[in-house]
């Protein structure tokens, strides 16, 4: 694990009740699960963090795919996860992101690629999880639909750890998909780009992943994927005038060397505004979940900085120094206040960073 | 009799509202004593109508300085006392702030008032063939703020998920009065923000008041196709519905209604034709690409054959589809034929314990000599069994009261909850710690303290009080009644 902040300690977690004395123990905290995403989020408040990895705790609790739904712990990788779901033709709907399933819930970070998709808020149904005063607790509950009590689990998707510690996570699942088919257009202008996505993302049968791309040559391609049955899926393809293509795993953009990583979400509608904002050669991404991504340079993102301060966009810097991960727009006033509040009651001391 | 500053402050509020506004006869009162459920009522102290947020911020400001706990209300159609004021609460009524604000067709939004009748919204953009996806079976008079308030599901939750799947932003009047937006038109959270979107959705009102509300649209699906299969037995009804997900299907909607339910529908004015000899009718509704309609269907038609069915009917046109709906849709209306009150439960299980709870519910209702029917979202374990009976008779109501309380026990021990789309309200405080203990509700208790201080926003409803034990401290009382009665 690389982290780019100081650690006085590194305390692997093979059970809830070492959990709960590492979290009990003295000063800050910083939860990880194998370290993969520390340089995606904001560094720690405290000069000073006790790193409580959470890796070890990797089993799958439960798996019920006649209900659609099962029961990991955190430290279980995405991988490891898919292969027991592939073997009884389920999955999680969500998009990989190379993380731990706690880190990639807890980072929330995903918006689903297609406009009709799913994202780690609507697949959390419920999880075990233990306060920093030691408290274990559990929210939600383990059947796909549940309203009982205050919804915690959305309070988690998104809350990188600063809130409470999860134990177990308990999943939504979808069927399988028994086929599924990317496409790429290539070497598009921007307005034929835009016109494209726009046009594939209203269908009334939507391709479960969209996304426009441009790369640093200013050239743009909008790919996805359509998935179901193999006839369907061919006639989707054939329908929208599209080839298969091979799939592309890699489409993501990052930062480049030196450089900082923008990600946020803005309507459909505002896209153009956005693409205009933007450096001529600076590679970015934008899916149909409305969420883009945006590779520039410290000073090309300061000047980015001064056109997103107001409006209906909002954004982060992700990726860069660790000085400037976590510069985001602001949000309104009373949600900011309330976000303060609501980390106060959960962990009063603040030791959770 | 009201104290003189009572009686100061609801002149206040009619010289603000005016007296159409302004509610305090007791007569006008009557009606907002309780929603759906109609088992606890409480007369509130006064109803007001405002029409605008600032004015929704005026009341909830006015109260706050005065220590008056209020509730908002919608349509009035929550089945779990969400809405039923305690407390000498006032009702903030919404319905008058029933405006579409805005449709953006071309990104699929759309911001509405919290009045808006949830079919309403649908009706509105239908001609762009776009639709507002969670459809509760109230959805013709049902609010869409109210919709939040409880996270509403609905038939088509199995494919298209709960309300909190389509809300993008909300913009709240807070408890003491502040206005807070959340979340986005793009997103429900930024990338750096917690989803007090989601924690907002399904807080039952105790986290403040959605005044204006940006929801995710749908569009319509190529083709949909309904299939009514009625079966011997309800195992042969939940086999079905097991081997068709199990074949990786996602219908919209997987529903069942129960040999008593059809035989009050087919006796009411909702009549569609439903077989009454059968124990069961499962209702399919497949949507989507035309082509994996098909494909679908012609596994399903092997399936219900596989399953015994008796009888197969199937629609495609609209006509059709409405009328094989009309039954299911009115399921609950029916149940007037039965008796006077209603006891609509909302226990949640696994759906492969679907045939083993509902034995169980069966043996619960003989032992407590109640009139059970059910129907229920047999994609997502969520069911709904209908207890008739006769409100004034006090002894069939403690007997219905515990007979529910069983069930929803039996949902837990079954691995599953207590309610899974109407909400906790008021109904089920007593039994939310059958799912959650004392360091769970601390930490909701935490929670709500955050949004809600000084508890005069819907108070005592939820999550139960953890200062004082009047909830838990009922069911024992009415436990021992029946018990009471029973060895009697």
């Amino acid at each position: 694990m690389s982290v780019d902040f100081r650690v006085v300690e590194t305390r692997s977690v093979t059970s809830r009740a070492e959990l709960r004395d590492a979290l009990t123990g003295a000063g800050a905290v910083r939860l990880a699960g194998r370290g993969t995403t520390q340089d995606r989020v904001p560094p720690p408040a405290s000069r000073d963090v006790v790193l409580v990895e959470l890796a070890k705790l990797d089993r799958l609790l439960r798996l019920e795919p006649g209900d659609l739904t099962c029961s990991v712990e955190p430290g279980m990788t995405r991988e490891a996860l898919d292969a027991e779901l592939a073997a009884c033709g389920t999955c999680l709907p969500c998009e990989p992101d190379g993380t731990t399933i706690g880190g990639s819930f807890a980072r929330g970070a995903r918006a689903p690629l297609g406009p009709a998709g799913h994202s780690p808020r609507t697949l959390l149904l419920g999880f075990e999880g233990v306060r920093a005063d030691g408290t274990a607790f559990k929210a939600g509950a383990k059947v796909v639909k549940s309203v009982a009590g205050f919804d915690l689990p959305k309070l988690f998707v998104g809350s990188r750890g600063r809130l409470f510690c999860v134990t177990a996570l308990h999943l939504k699942l979808r069927p399988l998909p028994p086929h599924s088919e990317w496409f790429a257009e290539r070497s598009l202008d921007r307005d034929g780009a835009v016109d494209r996505f726009w046009t594939l993302r209203r269908l009334r049968t939507p391709p479960a992943a969209l996304v426009l791309r441009r790369d640093d040559d200013g050239a743009y391609e909008v790919l996805g994927r359509f998935e179901g049955r193999a006839g369907v899926v061919e006639q989707q393809l054939r329908a929208s005038g599209l080839t298969p293509s091979e799939p592309r795993a890699g489409w993501r953009i990052d930062a480049r060397p030196g450089g900082e990583l923008l990600t946020g979400y803005c309507k459909p509608r505002n896209l153009p505004t956005l693409l205009s904002a933007l450096p001529e050669s600076a590679p970015m991404t934008f899916t149909g979940g409305c969420q883009f991504d945006v590779a520039l340079t410290p000073a090309e993102s300061d000047t980015l900085w001064s056109t997103l301060s107001s409006g209906e966009t909002t954004a982060e810097t992700e990726r860069g120094a660790p000085e400037r991960r976590g510069r985001a727009t602001t949000p309104d006033p009373a949600s900011e206040e309330l976000t303060a509040s609501l980390r106060t009651a959960l962990d009063p001391e603040g030791r959770l960073q | 009799m009201l104290s003189t500053h009572m009686q100061d402050v609801l002149r206040q509020l009619q010289d603000r509202f005016g007296e159409q506004r302004a509610l305090v006869a007791p007569d006008e009162l009557r009606a907002y004593e309780c929603d759906g459920f109609t088992i606890e009522k409480g007369l509130p102290l006064a109803v007001v109508v405002p029409e605008t947020t600032a004015e929704v911020q005026w009341v909830v400001q006015f109260f706050n300085t005065h220590g008056i706990p209020f509730v908002a209300r919608g349509a009035g159609t929550c089945l779990s006392g969400g809405p039923t004021p305690n407390r000498d609460a006032v009702v903030i009524e919404t319905a008058r702030m029933k405006a579409v604000l805005d449709v953006d067709y071309d990104d699929m939004i759309a911001v509405v008032q919290p009045g808006l009748v949830n079919l309403h919204l649908t009706r509105e953009v239908c001609g762009e063939h776009l639709h507002y996806a969670p459809d509760p079976s109230s959805q013709s008079v049902c609010t869409i703020g109210g919709n939040i308030a409880e996270n509403s599901g609905g038939p088509h939750c199995f494919k298209y998920g709960m309300t909190t799947d389509h809300v993008l932003a909300v913009e709240v009047v807070l408890p003491d009065g502040r206005l807070a937006k959340f979340g986005h038109p793009s997103a429900a959270r930024g990338p750096h923000e917690l989803d007090l979107v989601g924690l907002f959705t399904g807080s039952e009102g105790t986290f403040g008041i959605a005044t204006e509300i940006t929801v995710r649209l749908s569009p319509d699906p190529e083709c949909v196709y309904t299939m009514l299969a009625s079966f011997q037995t309800m195992e042969a009804a939940c086999g079905a519905v097991s081997s068709i997900v199990s074949a990786g299907i996602v219908p919209a909607a997987l529903e069942i209604l129960d040999q008593a339910t059809i035989r009050a529908v087919e006796a009411s004015v909702f009549r569609a034709g439903y077989p009454q000899d059968a124990a069961a009718v499962l209702l399919v509704e497949l949507d989507g690409a035309e082509l994996a309609v098909e494909e679908d269907a012609a596994e399903i038609r092997e399936t219900f054959r596989t399953h015994d069915a008796i009888r197969v009917q199937e629609a495609s046109d609209p006509e059709e589809r409405t009328r094989l709906w009309k039954g299911r849709k009115g399921a609950f209306g029916a149940m007037g034929r039965l008796s006077t009150d209603l006891y609509v439960l909302d226990g949640v299980v696994p759906r492969t314990r679907l045939v083993e709870t509902l034995q169980k519910v069966t043996e619960i209702g003989e032992r407590h000599r109640v009139t059970l029917t059910n129907v229920f979202h047999a994609g997502d374990g969520n069911l709904h069994p209908n207890i008739s009976f006769d409100g004034r008779d006090e002894d069939e109501r403690a007997r219905v009261l515990q007979a529910g309380h069983e069930i929803l026990e039996l949902c837990v021990a079954m691995g599953g909850s207590i309610t899974g789309e109407h909400g906790v309200g008021s109904e089920k405080l007593s039994h939310v710690p059958l799912m959650f203990d004392d360091a769970d509700l601390d930490t909701m208790e935490r929670v709500r303290r955050v949004f809600n201080p000084r508890d005069l926003c819907n108070p005592g409803k939820a999550i139960p009080e953890r200062s004082g034990c009047a909830e838990v401290s009922k069911w024992p009382a009415m436990v021992e009644h029946v018990l009471r009665q029973e060895e009697a």
